[in-house]
């Protein structure tokens, strides 16, 4: 009775339903998120626009009479969103408990270079088992880096953009003009690969088609966990009191997990 | 035809004559012909109105100068056997308005009347009325400025007159005057000062175009002198000056009968149609070649923040004339030009407070990005090896994890059921 008394918490544990879930994300990285994507497509849905002006659909957005004035106001505004909660999670990473346990499992390893090896080995049919992946797979760590990258250079960017004069107290103005290149450039990268790459692996993946849910209410299934955070899940059963490990037991139908076949 | 030729003569001939028969006129006071002609019914017998009104003569210029109707139908002096049968001469106004008169035989009016006899245009009565004539500054008058237009237009903006004479084939662009900012003003803001068809084009000498043309700055000038100063002092004005006809004249920029304000979306110099209009001559190729003038400068705009911004609607941004000014465009080798290398900081700073030298360094209308800009270059070529390898890549990767995860499907269901295969 004891052990069922221990928080669920300090495992990463949460029960819904009667069912036992990994606690993938915690509130206030789900409210992070949702911050950052909202702020990341107000901005590109009015930058886009400057890349496309020639387009009949950009022609057909800014029909009425200052409505690209309001345009540069929300991009402005999405821009200092953005840069806040940049900067709320620089701190979030340094000073919670929750988000420095996961900026240490953000670290690149050797292991991340090698994984997308040998998953594509597995996907072409030539190693029996894909990699086993920790709390976050290469292809997570790539898109966390990919957005801390291009945010720090949109910022970057966007204010020598947004105020020319002061950036040019700095350096000449055709480096204002090579920073808009960089500015256009990598917005296109930037969306192209949450379109492309963080779509498919969130959404339109088989594995979690339609949509997985991780980021609305923050629970992983077990069985999923599993599978495709082998590493994290043998800690976690590794470290699990034995009443707890029983019920994860039961759950996956699985009596031999967590005793050791040395 | 020969009554002109005694015009000049006319008047002082005529004004001696009447005192002395003024013994046989009493005979023939206006009340004697308006017995007649005061009636509304009076037709001729081809059944046009014959009708004069003796009230509104009365008020008439002339009424109020008390003249006769024979003064100007002179061609009944002296008749007596009422009434007369036969249909007058054309009254000639020169026998006292000889100065006008004379203007108008060398204008496009009178022109066909003294070489052919021709009186199809425009003569004294069709602007000015007949029996009513009133005074011009009379706002009743139809040459009182803001109806001197409505005159012009019931032939110039006719359309079914189009092609009948030379110079009678734009009724639409006369008529888009009542529409233009000089229109406007005369008609919503009764400002009689405004321009008006004859503040342009003279009333009763009109030149022809090919004369007109070349006037245009001076005429222009007449009302906006200070502009008309402006313009010589620039790079088009000076060569205005020594007779280059393919430097651009108000009306180049500004259009003509319809010239608007600035502020006007449809006007051809509101910041959404400068550069269309600076372009007609600074994107033309023999143009350029003849006065070497550097092409690509549209594009090159188009493709800047402040192109961009201007083509989705943001008027504020800086469009050919922010920079290079207007009236007095001066080349970027002349000291007191805006685009003149030590002004340009200052040019920037109008719209830019506190911009210092480093705002301008760097190539604005660049062309040739390689050469222009390296940087740019280099960056854009590097992005776009980047973007399309890493795409390329995402995408070879879904491909081969969604063949793959069928793959692995199609074999889990085999395995589960192993006839399903075969069957």
């Amino acid at each position: 009775m004891s052990e069922a008394r221990t928080p669920l918490e300090a495992f990463r544990l949460v029960e819904h339903e009667g069912r036992l879930y990994h606690l993938r994300f915690s509130t206030v990285q789900r409210v992070q998120h949702i911050i950052l994507f909202v702020c990341f497509f107000l901005l590109i849905a009015t930058g886009m626009p400057l890349l496309f002006s020639e387009t009949w659909l950009v022609r057909k957005m800014f029909w009425f009479e200052g409505s690209f004035t309001i345009r540069g106001i929300i991009h402005r505004a999405a821009a200092v969103g953005l840069f806040c909660i940049s900067v709320y999670h620089v701190f979030y990473c340094l000073f919670s408990t929750r988000g420095h346990q996961d900026l240490r499992q953000m670290i690149l390893s050797k292991k991340d270079l090698v994984d997308p090896l040998l998953i594509l080995l597995y996907n072409l049919g030539r190693r029996p088992e894909p990699p086993r992946y920790g709390r976050f797979n290469f292809i997570e760590k790539f898109e966390y880096y990919a957005v801390v990258w291009g945010s720090g250079v949109m910022l970057a960017t966007g204010a020598a953009l947004w105020f020319p004069v002061q950036a040019t107290m700095l350096f000449p103005r055709w480096v204002l003009d090579i920073i808009r290149v960089i500015h256009g450039f990598e917005a296109i990268l930037a969306f192209l690969a949450i379109i492309i790459w963080h779509m498919y692996n969130v959404h339109l993946n088989p594995e979690v088609f339609p949509m997985s849910k991780v980021w609305l209410n923050g629970r992983m299934d077990l069985e999923f966990f599993s599978h495709h955070h082998r590493l994290e899940f043998d800690r976690l059963v590794d470290n699990l009191p034995a009443g707890l490990l029983e019920r994860v037991r039961s759950q996956l139908n699985d009596p031999e997990l967590g005793k050791r076949t040395e | 035809m020969p009554i002109r030729l005694k015009a000049k003569y006319a008047f002082p001939l005529v004004s001696m004559l009447i005192p002395l028969c003024s013994a046989v006129l009493t005979a023939q006071e206006n009340g004697l012909c308006f017995e007649c002609h005061n009636d509304p019914g009076l037709t001729s017998g081809t059944g046009d109105s014959l009708y004069v009104d003796s009230e509104r003569y009365a008020a008439s210029v002339h009424g109020r100068m008390e003249l006769e109707c024979i003064d100007c139908h002179q061609d009944l002096a002296g008749f007596e056997d009422w009434p007369h049968p036969r249909r007058l001469e054309r009254v000639d106004c020169g026998v006292c308005h000889d100065e006008p008169m004379s203007e108008w035989e060398t204008g496009v009016h009178g022109l066909p009347a003294r070489q052919r006899n021709d009186l199809d245009a425009a003569g004294c009565e069709d602007c000015h009325g007949s029996h009513y004539i009133l005074p011009a500054d009379d706002p009743a008058s139809r040459v009182y400025p803001s109806n001197l237009p409505h005159t012009c237009l019931s032939c110039h903006g006719d359309t079914r007159l189009e092609g009948k004479h030379e110079g009678m084939g734009q009724a639409e662009k006369a008529v888009s005057y009542l529409n233009s900012a000089h229109g406007q003003a005369l008609e919503k803001r009764g400002l009689i000062v405004s321009a008006t068809c004859s503040s342009c084009h003279g009333s009763h000498k009109i030149s022809p175009l090919t004369e007109f043309d070349l006037q245009i700055p001076k005429i222009c000038g007449n009302c906006h002198g200070p502009i008309y100063h402006d313009y010589l002092q620039g790079v088009h004005g000076s060569e205005y000056l020594q007779g280059n006809a393919d430097v651009p004249i108000c009306t180049d920029c500004h259009g003509e009968h319809n010239i608007l304000g600035p502020d006007n979306p449809e006007s051809r110099v509101n910041p959404r149609q400068v550069g269309a209009v600076c372009s007609r001559c600074h994107e033309d190729k023999s143009l350029s070649s003849k006065y070497g003038l550097p092409l690509g400068r549209l594009d090159s705009y188009l493709e800047s923040y402040h192109g961009v911004a201007l083509e989705l609607g943001d008027l504020r941004v800086a469009n050919c004339a922010s920079c290079h000014g207007f009236h007095d465009i001066r080349p970027s080798s002349d000291p007191e030009s805006s685009i003149y290398p030590d002004n340009l900081a200052g040019t920037c700073g109008n719209c830019h407070p506190n911009a210092g030298e480093n705002f301008a360094v760097g190539k604005i209308h660049v062309q040739d990005e390689r050469k222009d800009n390296l940087g740019a270059w280099l960056v854009k070529k590097a992005y776009v090896l980047f973007i399309s390898g890493l795409i390329g890549g995402f995408v070879a990767f879904i491909i081969v994890d969604l063949i793959a995860h069928r793959r692995r499907s199609r074999r889990a269901r085999k395995e589960e059921d192993p006839g399903e295969e075969e069957s």
